[in-house]
């Protein structure tokens, strides 16, 4: 748990972005929280950038959830785990999560402690 | 050589009766006589007074007379009584003799008759009755010879055959009494091998060229004389074919009214249009006309379309010529149609609408019947028939098939209608089905975001309760909230009211000021110039409330999006172009990069800026809409940096 140190957080919800942030950093200090606004933001970030789990909002302007998993690939490969993190959960969504190997699971807003503890420990 | 034993001899062995007499009796017969009359001896013969030899007395006054005045006389017929009162007929020659001392004798020769006569009737009876057979039947009679053609005929031959004598018949050459001449060769071949040939029909050809179907019969006989004669029958079935014709033809049209009425019951309607050319082929060919069609009505434009049409072979198509006809050509035929009935003219020449007339005419038209496709209650166009080789005749079933025809058509038209009306419906549920489907997706994304937000803030607030900036959070997600639910009311009423609501006359360039004024505020602040350009007069037909949304999201879109530091004018135009006014709100802000958002611009849920208040991605999914719902279309274009252009079609005021 020690080792997994670096999140990045992508949002377009600034109120999420600080709620989740407050929420990680109380139970871990060690951790390290990168926030991107929208899929290209984060792409930008992970070219220069490694992280070890990525949560990803679904509905964002600029560029979406599945338009970032779309444009992953073309840069360097990672080793993060990705988490689909959105307000509620379309069943076409699940269904397009479940066949997306680069995603690891999809979890229900808010992000709260018992979540992020499940995550940091996997 | 004695003479008078031969003489002897002779009369007494001849089968003639001989005999002498004078006036009074006989003076001397042969046996043959004895024998003839029945008697027993010659001297018996003598003995009997020569009156009672005769059955009628008055015969041999009238014989004795003839003697004395031509003394002689020759095979004259006698009905003579033998000895026991039974007669015979026989012929009897007489010659008067005198001799030497001055005594007169009458010496004659009686032959028996009476079977040779019989025989001779009996022929004559039957050429009385084969005469009279010939005369008093009605069928034509013939026999003929291979070498010699025709030998014999009837009157009723010459009569059916159109000759004015027996001679003429046999005149002509045999093979031209068929229609076909071929033909007769192959039928006595025929009746050679089998002997002969019964009932058989044939075309024959009268002597002025007319033709007729007849049975024949024929039989092959060898005659008494052993030359082979065919002889033959000829019974006239014109009447009976003209009847059988018919009768078949009410048969064809049977079925034809029976397969019309059912062929488009059930019919898929993408197979109409096939179903309807091949009905106008068999009704065409069936009336012997020239061309079948069905024409439809424009009542707005007072004209007519030639809609479907069949032709026969070598006629030519006038389906071009007859678009957009004007009724007004055509006053008898559209009244008729327009009162249910039909327009009949047999006779292209008598027509009196001058100008029709040269349209037909110009099509070849001789004869033309066409019937009104009525449809509740009112003629939505007609079907027909026209005949160009030669004028038709009758028009009774042929008005007949046209009423069930056009009756077909009308049916389908109104199932075809009902079909459209019910898919359009469906569409529409669909469209309808899907919007709601991806606005329930997007506002439930939306009210779930905020209240996790506020669970979320509720919580660190807890904890930190004199946190101000927490605080500043959770009203701005109250706030966003708020205006998710405003949202979904627009929505709401969109949905309810684009029925419902009724169009007013708008001035546009009013409304366009109205809806800077409501935002003056932000407008100030931000510093931004507009620049409007649409006169004062242009007014629209529209629901005033979808106008007045469409030109707020749009107008507030291009205050948000499309102003810069450097870039703070928005240009608003509309200008009536024909049947279209064509307004364009363009900003000098960032732009989108279309190449990746093309598809996406008025998509439901869709935002396209990274800013903190960007939205609900509603505005333009809610301006399309509108736009749609009174009629009009939105386009839009745009370029990275360079601005955006939104144009909007509504169409003009009618």
């Amino acid at each position: 748990m020690q080792n997994l140190s670096r999140i990045l957080l992508v949002d377009d919800d600034p109120i999420f972005l600080t709620l989740a942030e407050l929420a990680i950093k109380k139970d871990s200090d060690s951790i390290e929280i990168f926030k991107a606004m929208n899929g290209e933001e984060a792409i930008s970030f992970l070219k220069l950038n490694a992280v070890d789990i990525i949560f990803l909002d679904l509905n964002m302007p600029v560029m979406n959830g599945w338009e970032f998993l779309d444009a992953l690939p073309e840069i360097e490969s990672h080793d993060e785990k990705i988490y689909i993190l959105t307000s509620s959960i379309d069943p076409s969504d699940q269904k397009k999560a479940d066949q997306s190997p680069l995603v690891t699971a999809m979890l229900e807003k808010p992000l709260d402690r018992e979540k992020i503890a499940k995550t940091l420990s996997n | 050589m004695d003479f008078g034993q031969l003489l002897e001899s002779v009369t007494q062995n001849i089968s003639e009766a001989v005999f002498r007499s004078d006036k009074d009796r006989l003076i001397y017969v042969n046996n043959a006589f004895v024998k003839m009359f029945g008697y027993a001896s010659a001297d018996d013969v003598t003995s009997a007074p020569i009156v009672d030899m005769y059955k009628d007395p008055r015969d041999r006054s009238r014989l004795i007379q003839k003697l004395y005045a031509e003394q002689t006389y020759e095979n004259e017929e006698v009905r003579f009584l033998r000895k026991d009162g039974s007669e015979f007929v026989g012929l009897m020659s007489t010659t008067v003799h005198t001799d030497e001392e001055g005594n007169t004798y009458w010496d004659g020769a009686i032959r028996d008759v009476t079977h040779e006569k019989e025989f001779i009737d009996r022929i004559r009876s039957r050429e009385q009755l084969l005469e009279s057979i010939n005369k008093n039947i009605n069928e034509a009679i013939y026999r003929s010879e291979n070498a010699n053609g025709i030998i014999y005929v009837n009157d009723e031959f010459i009569k059916m055959f159109g000759f004015d004598s027996a001679e003429e018949v046999m005149q002509v050459d045999p093979k031209d009494l068929y229609k076909n001449p071929d033909q007769r060769a192959l039928i006595g071949e025929e009746v050679l091998k089998a002997g002969s040939i019964s009932n058989r029909e044939i075309e024959f050809r009268r002597r002025d060229g007319s033709t007729f179907w007849g049975y024949l019969n024929s039989i092959k006989i060898e005659g008494v004389d052993g030359k082979m004669y065919f002889d033959g029958a000829v019974r006239n079935i014109s009447k009976e074919k003209e009847a059988e014709n018919k009768l078949m033809k009410y048969a064809e049209m049977q079925r034809i009214l029976i397969d019309l009425s059912t062929k488009y019951i059930d019919l898929p309607l993408e197979e109409v249009g096939q179903a309807i050319n091949d009905s106008l082929k068999e009704l065409g060919t069936f009336v012997q006309a020239d061309r079948s069609y069905v024409f439809d009505f424009d009542k707005e434009k007072g004209i007519t379309n030639n809609t479907y049409e069949w032709c026969a072979v070598g006629i030519s198509s006038e389906m071009e010529r007859c678009q957009n006809v004007p009724l007004a050509m055509m006053p008898g035929l559209v009244n008729a149609h327009l009162n249910g009935e039909p327009f009949i003219c047999l006779d292209i020449d008598k027509l009196e609408e001058l100008e029709y007339k040269r349209h037909l005419i110009a099509q070849g038209i001789k004869s033309i019947v066409t019937m009104p496709m009525i449809h509740d209650k009112e003629c939505v166009g007609f079907v027909g028939f026209d005949w160009v080789k030669a004028p038709h005749p009758s028009s009774e079933k042929e008005v007949l098939l046209l009423e069930l025809f056009s009756e077909m058509l009308v049916n389908i038209r109104i199932r075809s209608h009902n079909e459209s009306e019910l898919r359009k419906l469906f569409d529409k549920t669909t469209e309808q089905n899907q919007r709601l489907k991806d606005f329930s997706y997007i506002t439930s994304h939306n009210f779930r975001s905020s209240v996790a937000n506020l669970v979320g803030l509720l919580s660190i607030i807890e904890d930190d309760p004199g946190n101000k900036e927490y605080f500043d959070m959770l009203k701005a997600t109250a706030l966003k909230l708020n205006l998710a639910i405003d949202a979904i009311n627009d929505l709401l009423n969109f949905e309810k009211d684009i029925s419902t609501l009724d169009k007013e006359d708008i001035n546009l360039l009013e409304v366009v000021n109205d809806v800077i004024f409501l935002n003056k505020k932000s407008a100030i602040e931000k510093n931004i110039q507009f620049n409007i350009d649409i006169d004062e007069s242009l007014t629209l037909r529209i629901l005033p409330a979808y106008l007045q949304s469409i030109l707020h999201n749009l107008i507030t879109n291009a205050m948000k999006y499309g102003v810069t530091e450097d870039q703070r004018k928005i240009n608003i135009s509309a200008k009536k172009e024909s049947k279209e006014v064509f307004l364009t709100i363009a900003d000098h802000g960032r732009g989108i990069d279309l190449s990746r958002y093309q598809g996406k611009m008025f998509q439901l849920g869709s935002r396209f800026h990274a800013e903190v208040d960007s939205g609900h991605g509603m505005g333009l999914y809610m301006t399309k809409q509108q736009v749609e719902a009174v009629g009009g279309r939105i386009e839009v274009e745009s370029e990275l940096n360079k601005g955006t252009k939104f144009k909007v079609y509504f169409s003009a005021k009618s």
